[in-house]
């Protein structure tokens, strides 16, 4: 049996279904409220029309491949939601809990137990069960590198799950930083249209239009390694440690296109770089045990 | 059989398990090219092309009421992978098949559909490519070469160069200026251009690496009928454009990739066991894999006809600059075993990101149709 490639059709019609509900829902400008709002009714959304629980054995209508794509669109909008995480943890439980539980997991850093979204998540997945979260509040400090990403650090304690799911969880958290890279080349790509030096947009210059070329084909194999890493498990670490690398590559050079406006707090790039560096911590924290 | 969508289809599946059977059976008795001359090399390739003719292997994916097996990219890129696995010769039959058969698909007459397309599938015909000229390589609208009606006939006159197969070749897919008043993209117009006739001379162009793999053709005075038209006057970057998508297809991705599993085997060998060398060499070979799984989805993507002039420029462009970071680093560690490999295969893939569609220009095609940037 060869591998699957590319998304089936069926996937691709719910992804596009999937990214016009994110894309009406999600404010455009990418300011600090936009991290700190409430997104439950977003959440509540999801759980309504069944998104939450597209990942579910009982459903079985989408591959792991499929569920990178939902991915994907999901780490465009920067949301600060497990919703990739929740995707994860369904999707290796036998009997996974109501469909309005938001889920994550534990994984080992060498000196630390990571969980991603730690405090706005209701149940964390751990060696063998599915724990409440409350206790993170009193123990846990936070990596709060990237606002859509917050990952709730312990010094120790909660048991890291097993590599079936690490291994999986990765390949979702891999999967959104493909999302944010393809996202943060797309408003790369119409800053270069807009933004005009020397009379004319920059994105006429070959110098900026051949960085461009670049950071899609970085995007491309970025988003190729995540069908190496979903057919062939034994790669997992290399494939998802080079979708990681390029799509690094992809965020910096967005900044790049953007300029001096790019270095700034108010732009967005590096909201995305910023969430690709947390996913690439998680990534390769779920890897190390995969 | 419809053409396959998918690897994971079944057809695929049996697609290559019979071409693994038909191969294993045939090849053997035409192996050994490396050790012969050219004339013979020219000769072994010919008699492959036959052998592939002769089983139906030929033209997989014209459509059948051209005897063709209206089969797609993923078939074309599993026979390519497969011949080069069996290691099967060259053939000499590529622009027939990839560039003068989808050229007469689209443009040409009943008469002519007829008077090539089974030729081609035979191969009785040896094609080249007249695109290119000294002033036209990047900018092909630039095109000088040019074809004056007299009567019944036009007679060309000029120049084109990076002509594989120029010496061979019975027939030249050939772009020409037939106005020199309407714009330069609407002043040209495509032929078929007969190349065994005193006015055509095929003279080779000596490479860096010494070797002669192609010619430039001169044209003086030389005689065309104008039932050899493809399309209308005025046509012809239509034609060319339609037709130079196949040439960034699948079967010199997948050509690219055997050659790199190749390398990357030697290159091990190379690093020996210097653990810089090999980390150096594992990224590489990292890189090797994703760039397969780029290509397979690619191909994939043009089988199910979304996006595939974008994926063809993607996917050159990547294995190309890729394979030319293997090589370098191959050279910069090469033992003295294979130095001279490596330093022959440093100045050969100099051609990769130059040959059909510069790495300059598949970024412009990235930039502008599929990012829409401004030209």
């Amino acid at each position: 049996m060869q591998a699957q490639l590319i998304p089936t059709a069926f996937c691709e019609e719910a992804t596009t279904a999937f990214a016009d509900l994110l894309q009406g829902r999600a404010p455009a400008t990418l300011n600090d409220e936009y991290f700190t709002r409430d997104w439950s009714p977003l959440w509540d959304e999801l759980v309504r029309d069944d998104w939450t629980t597209i990942a579910d054995r009982a459903g079985g209508q989408f591959s792991l491949l499929d569920l990178t794509a939902f991915a994907q669109v999901w780490g465009r909008y920067l949301v600060p939601l497990p919703f990739a995480a929740t995707l994860a943890v369904r999707r290796g439980r036998q009997t996974p809990p109501g469909p309005q539980a938001r889920l994550t997991y534990a994984l080992a850093e060498p000196a630390a137990t990571l969980v991603p979204h730690g405090r706005a998540a209701d149940l964390v997945l751990t060696a063998d069960r599915l724990a409440e979260t409350a206790a993170l509040a009193e123990q846990a400090s936070t990596d709060n590198w990237a606002a859509s990403a917050p990952i709730a650090i312990l010094p120790a304690g909660l048991a890291p799950v097993g590599p079936a799911i690490a291994a999986e969880a990765a390949i979702l958290a891999a999967a959104e930083a493909v999302g944010a890279a393809t996202e943060v080349l797309r408003r790369a790509v119409e800053y270069a249209k807009v933004r005009e030096q020397f009379g004319q947009p920059i994105g006429r210059f070959q110098a900026i239009k051949h960085r461009l070329a670049n950071m899609h084909c970085g995007a491309e194999l970025a988003a190729s390694a995540l069908a190496w890493a979903c057919s062939e498990p034994d790669d997992i670490p290399r494939a998802l440690r080079s979708a990681l690398a390029d799509c690094l590559l992809v965020a910096e050079q967005a900044i790049q296109v953007h300029g001096g406006i790019g270095y700034t707090w108010e732009a967005a790039p590096h909201r995305f770089y910023r969430h690709i560096m947390s996913m690439r911590r998680i990534v390769l924290a779920a890897v190390g045990q995969a | 059989m419809p053409a396959a969508s998918s690897f994971a289809d079944q057809s695929v599946t049996d697609f290559r398990a019979q071409l693994r059977s038909w191969l294993a059976e045939v090849v053997p008795g035409h192996a050994g090219r490396a050790s012969v001359g050219e004339v013979e090399d020219i000769e072994l390739r010919r008699a492959w092309e036959n052998e592939v003719a002769k089983a139906g292997y030929n033209c997989l994916s014209w459509p059948t009421e051209y005897g063709g097996k209206d089969l797609g990219p993923v078939e074309d890129f599993i026979f390519a992978q497969e011949c080069i696995a069996a290691g099967a010769p060259e053939g000499l039959g590529r622009i027939g098949r990839l560039l003068a058969g989808p050229a007469f698909f689209g443009y040409g007459t009943d008469e002519q559909k007829a008077r090539f397309l089974p030729r081609i599938l035979n191969q009785d015909d040896i094609w080249c490519q007249g695109f290119s000229e000294p002033n036209a390589g990047s900018d092909l609208a630039n095109v000088a070469t040019s074809a004056r009606r007299e009567g019944d006939i036009y007679l060309v006159n000029g120049q084109k160069i990076w002509t594989s197969f120029g010496h061979y070749a019975d027939w030249c897919l050939l772009v020409t200026r037939t106005s020199t008043e309407a714009s330069r993209h609407h002043g040209l117009t495509m032929f078929a251009m007969p190349m065994h006739q005193p006015g055509v001379q095929p003279r080779r162009i000596r490479q860096i690496t010494g070797d002669a793999e192609f010619s430039e053709v001169f044209y003086d005075d030389a005689e065309l009928c104008a039932d050899c038209r493809i399309g209308a006057e005025g046509d012809g970057w239509r034609v060319a454009m339609t037709v130079l998508t196949a040439e960034r297809g699948g079967g010199f991705a997948a050509l690219a990739l055997s050659d790199l599993a190749i390398l990357l085997d030697l290159l091990d060998h190379c690093a020996g066991d210097d653990p810089a060398a090999r980390g150096v060499a594992a990224r590489l070979r990292d890189r090797v894999a994703v760039t397969r799984w780029q290509v397979m989805r690619a191909i994939e993507r043009m089988a199910a006809n979304r996006n595939a002039t974008p994926s063809s420029s993607i996917m050159k462009l990547v294995w190309s600059e890729l394979t030319q970071d293997v090589i370098r680093t191959g050279f910069e560690l090469s033992c003295p075993e294979h130095r001279d490999r490596w330093r022959y295969l440093e100045l050969d893939a100099r051609s990769d990101t130059i040959a059909s569609g510069s790495s300059e220009i598949q970024r412009n095609i990235i930039s502008e149709r599929v990012l829409g940037l401004p030209r």
